[in-house]
């Protein structure tokens, strides 16, 4: 029998705690300590959820209020005096750009040192380069060239195609010559866009991808094609091609939500491609039939009156193009190509 | 024995994936879209054909291309025997001699060479008469007919005039095919 | 020693066929033969030529398979099979840890007879002209789980890093038989391999008399039974060795630790068993229950009499009858269509034709100047076109058609709701276009006077490529609808007179 049972039932704790001596002492440490812990857990899992709460909250509402960026203007300033417009006819494409930008100034006027440059073809179609559906292989080469010889510090090539990209991009043959020029060839993968404040008259936000909205300068590279709902898809309907996500039901008002692209971009400096020009069954092309061979390239920064001298080639009049029309009350050029400082060199 | 063996085997998977890599690794060439532009050029080779600088006769107005649809409204119940031959276009035009009769020119695009001859050797009347000093041509009252390359050419008078015409005219057209 | 060099053959051979399915797309596939491993299965070459009475020149290379496997028995299903491979490593994370209870997972059961059975009917449906063996055949059905289920949902999950989106419909249904029967590897070791795959029951049956085996020396023998503790086939070792079911996976030779059992040339024929469980009268019984299941599954569904609009199929597509003769279900097409548009068909196909490929214009389209479902089909059930073939060259040469557009005019926007669009127009990729539009003027709602486009489908130059179905604004149910009328792979489908033009 222990000695507490020898001594009776009726002892109290605090007889046993007594004649334990140390055991007494220790006693009220450890059920401090447990105390302690468990006020000590409990009040942070109080205040932890109470954070959680908030911080989730806040992120919510955060997410609703967040500003979409916009687009920079990437123009350069006006040079009194200079030439607006350049064309030039000549049998090799690479030369025929380098005389049109030489001509309204030299790349260096568009690029300083270091910014970061996207260059946007047409790669919206899986054709080959002489089904003259997306821009000629050579001429972005040349313009990637040119851009980077002015000091660029990074050189961006990317369109949204239309068909399946990967297929697009390499069998116009632009993605291998915009390489081969030094450039960062950007596909329009799901990751690659970001959502844009576009505060058109039409469309009010959308979807770009990132080389638009990170840019310093854009430079456009489009071609001329005839389009049956539009009437002719050049420099300023190219700018379709930055959107990503539900883009074909602009085709409801094409006219306004190609200005409003345009209006969007503010490009720096356009390079229209007519090398080879699709006169009919465009956007898409295909049969050679349809092609047209004018080793022409015509250079400037107002997108409304190179539109206007493309929609010549084609045999179209500017002034029954609807884009053409809305580009001028948006304020974004002239349809009266002539009347700006035009030099026109080759036969 | 065993470690010759186990070495060959050892060899077997390398030496076969290896090869099925290596020859896997060039993509096939990328197939070139129709080189001959279908219509376009063969249409301006057509219309060409009658830029005939003859003074026995003259084109009247311009020339009329036809295609499928076109010659059952030309020649009506004629056209399959041409169609099942791949025909491809007809150029056909009135031209009249200095003296004012007129006589019809047809010329059937057939897209080969077979293909006209067999047109040719289908069409031919038993009554025609063979052309001296051409194998490839027939000529019968107020007709001549011949086929060269890929063109079968029927020419038709009205008078007897311009019957006389007709070999000159011929003859015109087969040189503006070489 | 060996036994190294067969785990070597199972690594490499597994990576290998991995990266041989990960190459297949329009980014990576150069010319690799990506279906080599079908090229190679002699079961693939037997059925498609008793369904179709003719070989896919590709197939030849089961030849020196069938050679080595009369030789050498059952060697592929533990060398170089990738289901195999997988099940084996499943089968050994599933195995128990004591070896005698490993000894009784691997004991030969009376279920490892229905691969015989299954065999059989594979081959009954086959001689009577449907290829299903690509629903059970280990390949086959590798290639289905990892292109339609596997890599989509891993793409899916890394932002689409590999493929971008992809979606196969009712694909939960492949990855249930797939991943299913990986899991049945935690019932007991390579399940399905013993009980289920008609690859390993056809290898078996070749192995019968093979020159080399795996045999007991009496003399050495202790009783111990640790042999059959690892022994991938069930084959009993221990006792005498089932020669069908042996996959030379050398796990015996190393279990018995005297040397007792070893893989000889020629051992005497005592020592081994020959005869498969499955009687003569259940062999033939499954054979005609595959035979006459397929005139009972065309009466119920039909071939050609009532096609289902929806079976539109891909581009090179043999006549139908030929085309369910050869097709394995492998999903290659599907996972190299760049738009993803070639899904596994449910109903569309009939029976017969579950999990064949159609495409759904909804989801993809058939890209103009793409033939590489031709390039990476394994049997020639999908013919691989030249560009010309697929393209034509009007007015001359038709392209190759694979349906045709209609217009739903309630859902047009300009047809059913006066608004601008001819979004198919401008994406229609045929020259001349197959959609044209008709200038018009109407009234609209408000009294104002609308002059707009009207769009036609002319059927000449339709290709049925579904472009304008994918691209049509009207979501869920497209203002354009392709259907496989007027489908140039059988006369049957033309709508016009001729069977040419309209």
């Amino acid at each position: 029998m222990s000695e507490y049972e020898e001594k009776g039932a009726d002892l109290v704790p605090e007889t046993r705690l007594r004649d334990t001596g140390k055991k007494a002492a220790r006693i009220p440490e450890d059920a401090d300590r447990r105390a302690f812990m468990r006020v000590g857990i409990t009040s942070a899992l109080a205040v932890g959820s109470v954070a959680l709460g908030l911080g989730l909250r806040a992120r919510d509402g955060h997410g609703k209020k967040k500003a979409l960026p916009k687009l920079k203007d990437h123009r350069v300033p006006k040079v009194q005096g200079a030439v607006e417009m350049a064309i030039v006819r000549g049998p090799d494409a690479a030369a025929n750009v380098r005389r049109a930008v030489a001509a309204v100034g030299g790349m260096e006027r568009f690029v300083k040192k270091g910014e970061r440059v996207v260059v946007k073809p047409n790669i919206g179609w899986n054709r080959l380069p002489e089904q003259a559906a997306n821009t000629n292989p050579e001429v972005v080469a040349e313009v990637v060239r040119l851009v980077a010889a002015a000091g660029a510090g990074k050189v961006w090539v990317t369109d949204v195609s239309v068909n399946t990209a990967e297929q697009c991009f390499t069998r116009s043959g632009i993605e291998k010559a915009a390489k081969a020029a030094g450039a960062i060839v950007v596909r329009p993968d799901a990751p690659n866009f970001r959502e844009v404040d576009v505060s058109g008259k039409l469309l009010k936000t959308g979807d770009v991808l990132f080389p638009f909205v990170d840019a310093d300068r854009v430079i456009n590279v489009p071609l001329v094609k005839q389009h049956g709902l539009s009437g002719a898809t050049m420099a300023m309907k190219n700018w379709y091609g930055v959107l990503g996500g539900q883009r074909v039901k602009l085709h409801q008002n094409i006219h306004l939500s190609i200005v409003d692209l345009a209006a969007m971009v503010k490009p720096t400096l356009t390079i229209l491609d007519a090398t080879r020009i699709l006169l009919a069954n465009g956007p898409t092309g295909g049969s050679l039939a349809d092609v047209k061979q004018m080793d022409t390239i015509a250079v400037g920064t107002d997108e409304v009156a190179l539109d206007a001298f493309g929609a010549t080639l084609l045999g179209l009049v500017p002034g029954d193009l609807g884009f053409i029309i809305e580009g001028m009350k948006a304020g974004l050029g002239t349809s009266d190509w002539r009347s700006l400082k035009t030099e026109e060199l080759g036969g | 024995m065993r470690y010759p063996l186990f070495i060959v085997l050892a060899l077997i998977p390398p030496a076969l994936i290896g090869t099925l890599v290596w020859q896997g690794r060039k993509a096939p060439p990328a197939e070139k879209v129709a080189a001959k532009p279908a219509g376009g050029d063969a249409d301006a080779a057509l219309r060409a054909l009658f830029d005939l600088k003859l003074a026995a006769a003259k084109v009247k107005e311009k020339v009329t291309l036809y295609d499928e649809k076109g010659l059952f409204d030309y020649i009506d119940g004629a056209a399959p025997i041409f169609i099942e031959r791949n025909f491809r276009r007809l150029g056909a035009t009135e031209m009249s001699t200095p003296e004012g009769s007129d006589l019809v020119c047809d010329v059937y695009d057939m897209a080969a060479p077979e293909n006209a001859q067999s047109i040719f050797d289908k069409e031919k009347s038993s009554q025609a008469k063979p052309v001296e000093g051409w194998p490839g041509a027939i000529s019968g009252p107020m007709s001549f007919v011949f086929h060269d390359k890929r063109y079968y050419v029927k020419l038709t008078a009205f008078d007897a005039k311009a019957e006389a015409a007709l070999p000159l005219v011929a003859r015109a057209l087969k040189e503006k095919m070489q | 020693m060996f036994l190294w060099l067969r785990r070597a053959y199972q690594a490499i051979f597994l990576i290998f066929f991995l990266f041989l399915v990960f190459a297949t797309t329009s980014v990576y596939i150069r010319g690799y033969d990506v279906q080599w491993f079908l090229e190679l299965d002699p079961l693939v070459a037997l059925t498609t030529a008793l369904a179709s009475h003719s070989l896919h020149k590709a197939l030849w290379w089961s030849l020196p398979l069938i050679v080595l496997t009369l030789v050498f028995g059952r060697f592929f299903c533990s060398w170089m099979c990738p289901m195999g491979v997988l099940h084996h490593l499943l089968g050994h994370l599933g195995r128990k840890r004591k070896v005698l209870d490993r000894v009784k997972q691997n004991l030969p059961r009376p279920s490892h007879k229905y691969k015989y059975a299954i065999l059989a009917v594979m081959l009954g449906l086959a001689a009577a002209g449907s290829t299903q063996i690509g629903l059970l055949d280990p390949i086959a059905s590798t290639w289905r789980g990892l292109a339609t289920t596997f890599l989509p949902a891993a793409s899916n999950t890394a932002y689409g890093l590999y493929q971008g989106e992809r979606h196969f419909q009712w694909g939960t249904l492949i990855s249930i038989v797939f991943f299913g029967a990986l899991a049945l590897n935690f019932v007991y070791p390579r399940f399905y391999c013993r009980v289920l795959c008609p690859l390993g029951a056809f290898l078996g049956l070749l192995s019968k008399f093979s020159l080399f085996r795996i045999s007991k020396d009496p003399s050495k023998c202790n009783e111990c039974d640790v042999c059959g503790a690892d022994c991938q086939g069930a084959a009993d070792p221990q006792g005498t060795v089932r020669a069908t079911e042996c996959m030379v996976c050398l796990n015996c030779t190393e279990g018995c630790k005297r040397g007792g059992i070893a893989y000889r040339f020629l051992p005497a024929l005592k020592l081994s068993k020959t005869q498969t469980d499955l009687s003569r009268r259940k062999w033939i019984t499954a054979g005609v229950a595959g035979l006459v299941s397929v005139p009972l599954a065309r009466a119920s569904d039909g071939v050609e009499p009532r096609p289902n609009p929806a079976r539109i199929r891909p581009p090179g597509a043999l006549d139908e009858p030929d085309f369910l003769a050869k097709c394995l279900k492998c999903g290659a097409c599907m996972k190299v269509c760049p738009t993803g548009g070639l899904q596994p068909a449910l109903h569309e196909a009939g029976i017969e034709g579950f999990w064949t490929p159609i495409l759904i214009p909804r989801i993809g389209y058939c890209e103009h100047s793409c033939t590489l479902c031709g390039q990476v089909c394994p049997t020639g059930a999908i013919k691989h076109l030249t560009l010309a073939e697929k393209v034509g060259n009007m007015p001359e040469k038709p392209p190759t058609r694979i349906g045709s557009a209609f217009f739903d005019k309630g859902r047009c926007l300009p047809w059913g709701y006066d608004t601008e669009c001819i979004v198919c127009e401008e994406v229609c990729p045929t020259s001349p276009k197959a959609i044209y539009f008709k200038l018009e003027t109407v009234t609209a709602r408000d009294g104002q006077q609308k002059t707009l486009k009207y769009p036609y489908v002319d059927l000449d130059h339709c290709t049925g490529c579904g472009i304008c179905e994918t691209r049509c604004p009207v979501v869920d149910r497209a203002g354009i609808r392709v259907s496989a009328a007027n489908e140039s792979r059988t006369s049957r489908s033309s709508i016009s007179l001729t069977g040419g033009k309209i």
